[in-house]
């Protein structure tokens, strides 16, 4: 998808493939203890930590990617990787009508919380979602992103150089682009 | 408020994209990249592919295919076609699917679905069924590509399947599917209100107007469909407009 908008992308495997590379996106498939084990088995944890947390490259996370900057996830036992103050909690199904189910599935609206943010480009739009579980901050200059199912949610985060988004960007058509193209453009 | 979905499914045989009616009668309807990628531009909410092909090469190609779907759409797209263990799955995710389908397999073998949920997270296991009302008023769960009747019933199975962990039910009627007469509202409502995840209706969707039936009266979170897009009976920008007219919540192309 960073190829169809222009940008050069690689997986990194090994530590020194950060050395390539002045963006990182850090994609979750699966739950949130395979994430976290896969990540800290993985060799790259403490390179990854070094380059978002002292070299300030800009991080994406996405999904699972984004759980993970949590702390905790009530889905699982691992510890997050505690890069914003929050939580990662199951969608809670007292304030769901019959009608919302979980998994949250499809398209939402989002919001910009902060319209400062790689929002260029990106009013009105829409954006695919997968998920159970969404994170909660506890401080609101974290929240990057609403959106509504059932109750309003944090759908992105940022802190600094840091940032995670709970839906696909690189599944969401010409806003995914669109925002991933964003990203690519920060300085 | 959540979209209702509008998915095109790409059955999927030795690398094309055909389509039969009630599961026989196969007609080539072409490259199911092209085709994906085509339905995307168009504003698919969702693709699902279904890899019918039977041969002993078919896992290789199918994760190929993954791969050249993968780099060539930019929605959510399903797989689905004689998965059976979580090395399948992984495979799949890693060349770029979202979710997988389990059918056939998951019903011999229901622990799969635990399994798969607790390694990948229940939002990328969907549940297919294929189902058929029978003269007893019942809808049974068929295996096998619609081939294999058994005892079981639709509901049952369902609501077991979702216990286990899967996070989407994918419910073809086969008595509906191909004939465009529309789709199984009752038992699709019957999942769709009882079952607290996502049902997917397949079979029967023939006119626009069905969609908003199936959306409306079966509040069904998303309806699929082959035959209509692939032969160009309906278009998805023409179905979209439609049910926006008709107040259902869509994304707007």
């Amino acid at each position: 998808m960073l190829e169809r908008i222009g940008v050069k992308a690689m997986a990194i495997n090994d530590i020194y493939g950060f050395n390539s590379c002045n963006k990182i996106i850090l994609p979750g498939m699966g739950s949130f203890d395979k994430c976290m084990i896969a990540l800290n088995q993985s060799g790259l944890r403490e390179e990854l930590e070094y380059q978002v947390q002292s070299l300030k490259k800009p991080f994406l996370g996405i999904c699972v990617g984004l759980q993970m900057l949590t702390r905790s996830s009530e889905e699982g036992v691992e510890k997050g990787l505690n890069w914003i103050n929050g939580e990662t909690v199951r969608f809670d199904r007292s304030r769901l009508t019959i009608n919302e189910k979980i998994p949250n599935m499809g398209w939402l609206d989002i919001h910009f919380a902060n319209k400062q943010l790689l929002s260029d480009n990106l009013q009105d739009s829409r954006f695919y979602f997968a998920h159970s579980y969404h994170v909660k901050v506890d401080k609101s200059e974290n929240e990057w992103i609403n959106a509504y199912y059932g109750y309003a949610f944090v759908a992105g985060v940022v802190s600094g150089n840091i940032y995670g988004v709970q839906f696909h960007p690189e599944k969401s058509h010409k806003f995914g682009m669109q925002l991933l193209k964003n990203f690519a453009e920060l300085t | 408020m959540l979209c209702k979905r509008i998915i095109p499914c790409l059955d999927i045989k030795d690398g094309r994209t055909v389509k039969g009616t009630n599961f026989v009668n196969l007609r080539d309807a072409g490259d199911p990249v092209e085709l994906g990628a085509l339905y995307a531009q168009q504003g698919a909410d969702e693709l699902v592919f279904l890899d019918i092909t039977a041969t002993v090469e078919k896992r290789k190609t199918l994760r190929e295919l993954v791969n050249r779907i993968a780099h060539h759409i930019n929605i959510p797209f399903t797989v689905g076609g004689g998965i059976s263990s979580v090395d399948d799955v992984s495979a799949l995710l890693q060349n770029g699917a979202d979710k997988i389908s389990v059918n056939t397999a998951a019903f011999k073998d229901p622990q799969l679905i635990h399994d798969l949920a607790r390694e990948f997270g229940s939002q990328c296991v969907v549940l297919a069924i294929d189902t058929r009302q029978e003269e007893d008023g019942e809808w049974y769960v068929y295996l096998n590509g619609g081939r294999t009747k058994t005892d079981a019933r639709c509901f049952d199975w369902a609501k077991q399947a979702v216990e286990l962990g899967a996070g989407e039910i994918l419910l073809t009627s086969m008595n509906h599917d191909g004939t465009k007469a529309g789709f199984a509202l009752d038992i699709t409502r019957k999942l769709a209100t009882q079952l607290p995840v996502p049902v997917i209706a397949s079979g029967g969707g023939g006119a626009m107007e069905h969609f908003v039936d199936v959306f409306e009266q079966a509040q069904a979170d998303a309806a699929l469909a082959a035959s209509i897009f692939h032969f160009k009976e309906i278009a998805i920008p023409e179905l979209k407009g439609y049910l926006q007219g008709k107040n259902i919540e869509i994304r707007p192309v």
